[in-house]
C-alpha cells in the first residue's frame, strides 16, 4: 500500500472541517478526490505533505507513519508556482536542489524529458514566456523530477481553457504511463476524473468525509469516445447521484 | 539592439525640450541684460565649468568618495539589520517601530553631533551619507522578506526544503525587486547627504565649493556646482539601475 490515511479528524477553530476521512492508494494507481469546493481536499494534501497536523488521525505512507513529515510525496499545487527568477530548466530542478541531488544525471534526465512535456527549446527561459498550458506542464515536470513515488495533485488544470484541459489529459496519461507513479488527484470536474483514475473518491461538503469509492473500470488506455459508452455513463451517474444528493 | 533604438527615439522629446529650455534662459539674460550674479546665462556656465576644470576634480572625488563609501555602508548596515529583523519576529515587533520612527530626526541635524564625536575628516560626512541610505534600503528590504508568495514557501517546505531553503530560494530572490527600488531611492540621497554634510564643517568637497561660491557671490560657479551634484546623483542611479539589471535577469531579458 502506496498511502493509507486512517480516521483523519480535524477542525479549524473549533468548526470541524473533516470527519473520519479514511482512504488508500496502491502502487500506481490513478486516484482522485471529487468533492463540492471548500470541502477540505486541500487540508487533506496539506497532511499527506506533512504542512499541516491533523487533530487526530494517521498517515502511513509504504506502512510507516509520515503524521506531520515533510519530504515524502511531490505536491503540486492549483497555482503553477514556477519561480519567476529561475529558468524553465532551473525550475523543474527545484526538487533535486532542495533534496541535494542535483546531479548531471538529473539535468540530462530533465532535458530528455523536455520534448515530452512540449518544453523544448524552453529550456533557458524564464517562465513569463510560457502559455498556461506550458507553465502547468513545467509544474508537472518539476513535481515529476522531485523523484517521490507519491504525486499530489491539486486540480492542476483548473485554470486552463477546456480545450487544453482535453489536451493535457491525454498526454497525462501518456506520462503517467511511461513514468510508473502513484497519482492523487483532486479535480471539481466527474468528467476528468472517470477519464484519468483507477478509482474515485467521493467526498462530502464539510466536515469532509468519504460518501463512495468508485472503481472505475473502463478499460486502458483511455479514448475520448469513451465518454458515451454506456459503462462510462453509468459511472458518471453514480458520481452525480453521489454529489448532488441532498 | 531593438531596446537601443526604442530609448534613443523615447529621448528625442526630451532632448529637444532641454535645449528649448536653455535657448530661452540664454536669450531671456542677454535681451534683458540680467546681472551675472543674478541669473549667469548657459553659456557663461559652460566657460566658468571650463576654466575651472583644474579645480574640480578634487572636489568631485572628495564628495565622491563619501557618498560611495556612506552608500555601500548604508547598504550593508541595512541587509545585514533587515536579515535580523526578518529572522526574529520578537525583533522586528521590538525594533522596526523604533527603526520607523527614528526616521523623525533630521540626519543633518545630526551631522554636528557626530563632527564633535569623529572630527573634520571624511568619516562623519560617511556616516550621515550611511545613515541617510540605510533607512530606504532597510524598509524596503523587509517589505521584500515578508511579502514573497506562501504557496512557493508551502512548496519548497513540502518538498523537504528547511528554512535555510526557503530563504535563499524563494524570500530572498523575491525580494530584490524591493531592494532595487530602495536602492534607487538611496541612491538618489546619497550625492545630496554627502553635499549637505560638508556644509556643518569641511575643507574640500562640492559642498564647501558651493559655500565658497555663494559667499563671493559667483553664481555661475554655483550654477556649476549644482550641475556637477545632478551629474553624480544621475550616475550613482544609473549605476544601481545597471547592477540590478544584472542581478535580476529575468526581470527584462526572457531568455538566460
Amino acid at each position: 500500500m502506496e498511502l493509507e490515511i486512517r480516521n483523519i479528524h480535524h477542525s479549524f477553530s473549533g468548526d470541524p472541517v473533516m470527519k473520519d476521512m479514511n482512504l488508500f492508494l496502491k502502487k500506481r494507481e490513478f486516484v482522485s478526490l471529487i468533492g463540492p469546493s471548500g470541502c477540505g481536499k486541500s487540508t487533506l494534501f496539506n497532511f499527506i505533505a506533512g504542512l499541516e497536523i491533523p487533530d487526530s488521525g494517521t498517515i502511513y505512507h509504504v506502512g510507516k507513519d509520515i503524521t506531520g513529515k515533510r519530504g515524502h510525496s511531490s505536491y503540486m499545487m492549483q497555482k503553477d508556482l514556477l519561480f519567476p527568477w529561475r529558468t524553465v530548466l532551473e525550475n523543474v530542478l527545484l526538487g533535486p536542489s532542495i533534496t541535494k541531488q542535483h546531479t548531471d544525471k538529473i539535468k540530462e534526465e530533465a532535458l530528455s524529458l523536455f520534448p515530452l512535456f512540449g518544453l523544448d527549446g524552453y529550456e533557458d527561459y524564464y517562465p513569463t514566456v510560457l502559455s498556461g498550458g506550458m507553465k502547468q506542464r513545467a509544474a508537472l515536470l518539476r513535481t515529476f523530477l522531485h523523484n517521490k513515488e507519491l504525486m499530489l495533485l491539486d486540480e492542476p488544470f483548473g485554470a486552463l481553457d477546456a480545450l487544453t484541459r482535453e489536451k493535457m489529459h491525454d498526454w497525462l496519461l501518456q506520462v503517467w504511463s511511461q513514468m510508473q507513479r502513484t497519482v492523487l488527484f483532486i479535480t471539481h470536474s466527474i468528467d476528468e476524473a472517470i477519464f484519468l483514475s483507477d478509482r474515485i473518491y467521493v467526498l462530502s461538503p464539510r466536515p469532509a468525509t468519504v460518501l463512495l469509492e468508485l472503481e472505475v473500470t473502463l478499460p486502458r488506455p483511455r479514448k475520448k469516445d469513451m465518454a458515451v459508452s454506456p459503462e462510462y455513463l453509468k459511472l458518471k451517474e453514480e458520481l452525480m447521484m453521489a454529489l448532488y444528493q441532498d | 539592439m531593438n531596446s537601443f533604438r526604442k530609448y534613443r527615439y523615447s529621448a528625442v522629446p526630451a532632448l529637444t525640450a532641454i535645449m528649448i529650455f536653455l535657448l530661452v534662459w540664454e536669450g531671456a539674460v542677454r535681451w534683458w541684460n540680467i546681472e551675472k550674479w543674478i541669473l549667469p546665462a548657459p553659456s557663461l556656465i559652460v566657460q566658468t565649468f571650463r576654466d575651472s576644470l583644474h579645480l574640480l576634480p578634487a572636489h568631485i572625488w572628495i564628495t565622491a568618495t563619501e557618498a560611495v563609501l556612506g552608500f555601500l555602508l548604508g547598504i550593508a548596515a541595512a541587509l545585514i539589520i533587515a536579515f535580523i529583523l526578518d529572522f526574529s519576529p520578537l525583533l522586528r515587533k521590538s525594533f522596526y517601530p523604533i527603526l520607523l520612527f527614528s526616521q523623525t530626526i533630521p540626519i543633518i541635524a545630526i551631522a554636528p553631533l557626530l563632527i564633535i564625536w569623529f572630527g573634520y575628516g571624511i568619516l562623519p560626512k560617511v556616516l550621515v551619507v550611511a545613515l541617510v541610505t540605510f533607512f530606504p534600503v532597510v524598509v524596503s528590504v523587509t517589505e521584500g522578506l515578508q511579502s514573497s508568495d506562501r504557496d512557493m514557501i508551502r512548496l519548497v517546505h513540502s518538498m523537504g526544503g528547511t528554512s535555510w531553503q526557503v530563504f535563499k530560494k524563494v524570500r530572498f530572490p523575491s525580494s530584490l525587486p524591493y531592494l532595487f527600488t530602495g536602492l534607487r531611492i538611496a541612491a538618489t540621497y546619497s550625492v545630496l547627504s554627502a553635499v549637505i554634510s560638508e556644509w556643518v564643517g569641511a575643507s574640500k568637497g562640492l559642498g564647501i565649493y558651493l559655500i565658497k561660491a555663494q559667499s563671493s557671490f559667483a553664481t555661475d560657479q554655483v550654477f556649476v556646482v549644482i550641475m556637477l551634484i545632478s551629474l553624480l546623483s544621475c550616475l550613482m542611479f544609473l549605476v544601481v539601475i545597471l547592477i540590478g539589471r544584472i542581478v535580476m535577469p529575468w526581470k527584462h531579458k526572457t531568455k538566460k
